[in-house]
């Protein structure tokens, strides 16, 4: 039911106007999130986005184009305690997947890594952070 | 960058849910078309 809607509302809107905005600051719901609605469904849940390719890019409504883009006061008021409150170090580390999983390139290459995952060589999720930056890794 | 931009939302369930992210996004003359409280996980 959630990918249909997604995808419905993509079908009916224009493509290069439409992107997704994130709240949810925990990584590995949000990397299968963005790569879904952008490459479609990878990882299995079988929905209304599998093999289906959307090209949705994706952000976190915490990154510093969109903070930019919210009214100052609104910033203020609301958002910037929620900010303060988040591990910086985490916070960078969701901005850095979000700019991998934005550029064509790297999700191509990502998407082979999914595509051609040996369990042998470890969880795919660390696979996939490892490809965005060697120093990332799931918390244990 | 948001302003006539169409947004799909994700919340988190929690102090960023869809609510509060309509209501941002939304001061930001971006118009919000989908939220969802979760993802697909």
């Amino acid at each position: 039911m959630s990918q249909e809607n997604v995808a419905r509302i993509a079908e009916e809107q224009n493509k290069d106007n439409l992107i997704a905005i994130w709240g949810i600051s925990d990584i590995q719901p949000l990397i299968i999130g963005a790569i879904t609605i952008n490459k479609g469904d990878c990882f299995g849940f079988s929905g209304a986005l599998a093999n289906k390719e959307l090209g949705l890019k994706s952000y976190h409504v915490l990154e510093p184009e969109i903070i930019a883009a919210i009214p100052q006061t609104i910033y203020a008021q609301e958002i910037m305690f929620i900010e303060l409150s988040k591990d910086p170090s985490k916070l960078q580390m969701i901005f850095e997947i979000m700019r991998a999983l934005r550029d064509s390139a790297t999700l191509d290459k990502l998407m082979s890594k999914i595509e051609n995952h040996d369990e042998s060589s470890g969880p795919l999720m660390n696979e996939i952070l490892k490809s965005v930056n060697p120093k990332f890794a799931l918390p244990k | 960058m948001l302003k006539g931009k169409k947004i799909i939302i994700f919340g988190d369930g929690g102090e960023i849910g869809v609510e509060s992210l309509k209501r941002w996004l939304e001061a930001a003359d971006a118009e919000v078309v989908l939220g969802r409280q979760d993802c697909f996980s």
